[in-house]
């Protein structure tokens, strides 16, 4: 008893190492800073043409895409969820999986690739023209504007809230509906009055996902010209060339982020929903025509949201004739994959070190340093980006101006364009990609172990390696494959910190899309893709595993 | 008047070898409060279930107020029984407020007032408590609520299943007298599950006894604790000695010795073997009992000592029990003579 309260004590000497947090904690809060310093810095002419004629047209695409994405995610994600956990029907169990996949395609590669599906030499005109002989005057369909991102970004996003309803509703203890039923209430009434509002708080979480990405998009909205905040913040930059002007932009957009964190915190008051669980929800099974209805409604999004897109792009990436081993394709995989692979391990590295770190209770300001540190994936990557360039401009100027004095050579850039610069904005961004799984696996296991490795002889570094990780390895699974996904098709940070001259299969992708050679576009996507899909897979059958 | 007429309804789960329930039938009268006891897995929560209407016996009737809930093929499902239930788990709606979770199941509209919440929250003592969520109050008040849910749409019956379990000792007291009287007061007939005795004790007039998905005895609680139908049910409801004994020239033979038939029992209905079962109070020492014993061993219980006996000059290990106030003592070894009253005595077969 003495001994373990005494290594409790030692484990408290951690807290000399917590100066690690507090400097990962600056470095997310120094481009959020700098971009919030923006709002009260005086604005150009540029500006002000911006704030009289783009701002409002701006903040209005924006609140319709995200209005619009919001809605439509919510009800395909709440319906086919609903469904998946009422009924048993045939095939129920792959849909359960398929419905998840669609969020393996980045919401950038399948608005190309419905563009490409629609426009005049796509397969549906074609299809128009050469079978059914029609020259003119057959519908064409134009996806190229605002209901067609909202349709594209539902297809990607609604996953994020199918997830999270399905367990909900799975929670959701037989003895609810049991109770409801006693009472008179049954059918459309019992959904509305109990299931659907019991989901509430998973609703929220899976809503602010959706919220955050939309406002993250820039490939999706860019391509199909509707300009929301995140394309103008792009366009001040580069077509304007007023830098004020970005920052000035993303301070607006990342106190509209910040409205909605604080907001959602507000909206979970006062409802606890620790719920009885008794007697668990048995699925009832689906009559026969009911069964041909749930089995068409969740096709619909499988089709829309992955197969459709996904044969497009092998139909392309077959008949593009690309050498898939040219040395260029080989190049752009070796980059990205470095990249991506050490930009993984540095952040994994960082979140363990301090979850770790966290788990001493006595630290000081231990909630609101966890909050700064899962910040980074409600900022959208724009955002992030221009922070830390500028904040690494500033610190090149300065070396400059320090090795002027000693040298005669200036002008050199040390960490602006630089490798590191763009890897540091991708730990700004996904530390709480990394660091919610690992710090939810610290907390499942005791820190008992720990100091029990640390009577019988272990020092606090082999203790954490022998006892405590090998113990939350399925969280460390997710939190790497997670990172790993992000970063892989991560877009709008990469295309402004890339260093001159690399490409990743994201950027590429893109690139060859904007230049309309969407066939040169497919192969690279289609790499992401199955990264993608592969790591869903990965991902959904760890859960289910844990599950049982 | 029989409010509810279960006659011979079973149910087989799917993928189970043995129905769950096995061929039961029970009358539960009007305003009477009816617990049925078992231990976990007898069958009790199915029967209940089936009674609610949210599971479907395979075969069997089930009628309310004279009219057919159940039959095979057909069922009145559970939204339209008006019989209320009060859940184990108590299965408050945990996004609505204490009185929301009161008004849900009364229909029309019109009716889901303030007075009726206040009445409702007055009856179980929640007053001032309509604006709290579920999470807000104790358990104890969680369970009047629960209570309150199932009486708002005025049922004539009411179901609880285990609706006490997860309280403390001395709130379940004072929760058993409250729920009793309250049930009174509105003439609510109640058909309580549990596998406590002490519950069904206090708050039934009628108790069942289930086992293995059948009814073994159904009768008033201190008849049931006097003439238990076997050594089962008598265990259930107290400690309790099983003596064995074999029928013989119209006399019991067992391990103390021979014992007169009790002119009470019945002696055309007794079988050859079985057991003489009483309580341990029953037992009382006196110079010229009926059979000479030699105490084992006695252990302290607090309220009261329980000391074990074999018969005399005994060599198997059968031992029996009584129980004593605290200060008598008997030195393992003792020799004495004790005696059991005839008309404390039951036959059970089994």
């Amino acid at each position: 008893m003495s001994l373990i309260k005494q290594v409790g004590n030692n484990l408290i000497k951690i807290k000399k190492y917590s100066i690690i947090v507090y400097i990962f904690a600056g470095i997310i809060l120094v481009p959020v800073g700098i971009i919030l310093i923006a709002l009260f810095i005086p604005g150009s002419e540029i500006w002000n043409h911006i704030l009289n004629y783009l701002l409002p047209s701006y903040l209005l695409q924006t609140i319709m895409l995200a209005m619009g994405v919001l809605v439509c995610t919510s009800v395909v994600g709440v319906l086919s969820a609903w469904i998946i956990v009422q009924y048993n029907f045939p095939l129920k169990n792959i849909f359960r999986i398929l419905l998840i996949l669609p969020m393996a395609i980045p919401a950038y590669i399948s608005a190309f690739t419905y563009a490409g599906i629609l426009d005049y030499t796509g397969p549906v005109q074609v299809f128009f023209r050469n079978t059914l002989g029609l020259n003119e005057g057959y519908p064409v369909i134009n996806i190229m504007n605002l209901p067609g991102a909202i349709f594209i970004m539902t297809m990607a996003l609604y996953p994020y809230i199918y997830l999270p309803a399905q367990s909900a509703f799975r929670q959701q203890a037989g003895s609810i509906h049991d109770a409801s039923l006693v009472l008179g209430v049954s059918g459309t009434k019992l959904f509305f009055k109990v299931s659907l509002p019991l989901i509430r708080p998973a609703l929220v979480g899976g809503g602010i996902l959706v919220l955050m990405e939309v406002l993250n998009e820039y490939g999706a909205v860019h391509y199909f010209g509707v300009n929301t905040l995140t394309v103008g913040i792009f366009r001040a930059w580069f077509s304007l060339g007023d830098l004020p002007s970005a920052m000035k932009l993303s301070a607006l957009l990342l106190l509209g982020v910040l409205t909605i964190i604080i907001s959602e915190r507000k909206i979970r008051g006062r409802i606890g929903y620790s719920l009885p669980t008794a007697r668990p929800f048995f699925p009832k099974k689906a009559s026969g025509w009911k069964s041909f209805l749930f089995i068409f409604l969740c096709s619909i999004p499988v089709f829309l949201g992955l197969l459709i897109p996904l044969a497009q792009l092998i139909q392309w990436a077959v008949n593009a004739d690309q050498d898939l081993l040219s040395h260029k394709f080989i190049n752009l995989i070796k980059n990205s994959f470095a990249l991506t692979g050490i930009a993984t391990l540095i952040i994994i590295t960082a979140a363990i070190t301090s979850a770790h770190i966290l788990r001493n209770p006595s630290i000081r300001w231990r909630k609101s340093l966890l909050s700064i540190l899962t910040l980074g994936y409600a900022i959208p990557g724009t955002v992030i980006a221009i922070g830390i360039m500028i904040g690494f401009g500033f610190v090149d100027r300065q070396l400059n101006f320090i090795l002027g004095l000693i040298t005669a050579g200036s002008g050199r850039l040390f960490l602006s364009g630089s490798l590191a610069a763009l890897i540091i904005a991708y730990g700004v961004r996904f530390m709480g990609v990394a660091l919610n799984p690992i710090d939810a696996g610290f907390t499942q296991i005791s820190t008992n172990y720990h100091k029990a490795a640390r009577t019988l002889g272990r020092n606090s570094i082999s203790a954490l390696f022998i006892v405590d990780l090998p113990n939350i390895h399925s969280s460390l699974k997710a939190a790497g494959i997670l990172v790993l996904l992000d970063i892989l098709k991560e877009l709008p940070l990469t295309m402004i910190l890339r260093p001159f001259n690399f490409d990743t299969l994201a950027v590429r992708a893109y690139e060859m899309a904007i230049d309309e050679r969407l066939p040169m576009a497919a192969l690279p996507s289609l790499v992401i893709i199955l990264i993608g899909l592969i790591s869903v897979l990965l991902l959904t059958t760890g859960i289910k595993k844990r599950r049982i | 008047m029989s409010i509810l007429e279960i006659s011979n309804i079973s149910l087989t789960y799917p993928a189970m070898d043995s129905p769950a329930v096995n061929n039961i039938s029970l009358n539960i009268e009007k305003n009477e409060i009816h617990a049925l006891v078992g231990e976990s897995g007898c069958g009790k929560s199915t029967t209940i279930r089936m009674i609610a209407g949210l599971e479907n016996p395979t075969s069997g009737e089930i009628k309310y107020n004279g009219q057919l809930l159940n039959r095979a093929g057909y069922s009145v499902p559970p939204e339209k029984r008006n019989i209320g239930m009060v859940f184990q788990d108590n299965s408050l709606f945990p996004h609505l407020t204490v009185k929301e979770n009161i008004l849900f199941g009364i229909k029309d509209k019109t009716q889901r007032t303030e007075e009726k919440s206040e009445y409702f929250l007055n009856l179980t003592g929640l007053n001032g408590l309509g604006e709290r969520y579920p999470h807000e109050i104790s358990g104890g008040q969680v369970q009047r609520v629960a209570l309150s849910r199932a009486l708002a749409p005025e049922p004539e019956l009411i179901l609880m299943d285990e609706p006490f379990n997860n309280l403390d000792i001395r709130i379940k007291m004072n929760m058993l007298e409250e729920v009793g009287k309250i049930l009174n007061k509105t003439n609510t007939t109640c058909l309580l599950i549990t596998h406590e005795k002490s519950e069904a004790f206090i708050l039934a007039d009628r108790i069942t006894v289930m086992r293995e998905g059948t009814l073994l005895q159904t009768a008033k609680p201190p008849e049931l604790y006097k003439s238990p139908v076997d050594t089962y049910v008598a265990e259930f409801f107290g400690r309790a000695n099983h003596i064995p004994v074999k029928l013989n020239n119209g006399m019991f033979e067992t391990a103390m010795g021979m014992i007169n038939v009790p002119s009470a029992f019945e002696k055309n209905t007794l079988s050859e073997l079985g057991f003489l079962v009483h309580r341990p109070w029953d037992v009382k020492i006196s110079k010229d009992g009926d059979f000479e014993i030699e105490i084992v061993n006695s252990y302290f219980f607090g309220d009261y000592q329980e000391v074990r006996f074999k018969p005399i000059n005994s060599e198997s290990d059968v031992q029996f029990k009584f129980f004593t106030h605290i200060g008598e003592y008997f030195a393992p070894g003792t020799k004495l003579r004790v005696s059991i009253p005839a008309e404390r005595l039951t036959f059970c077969s089994s």
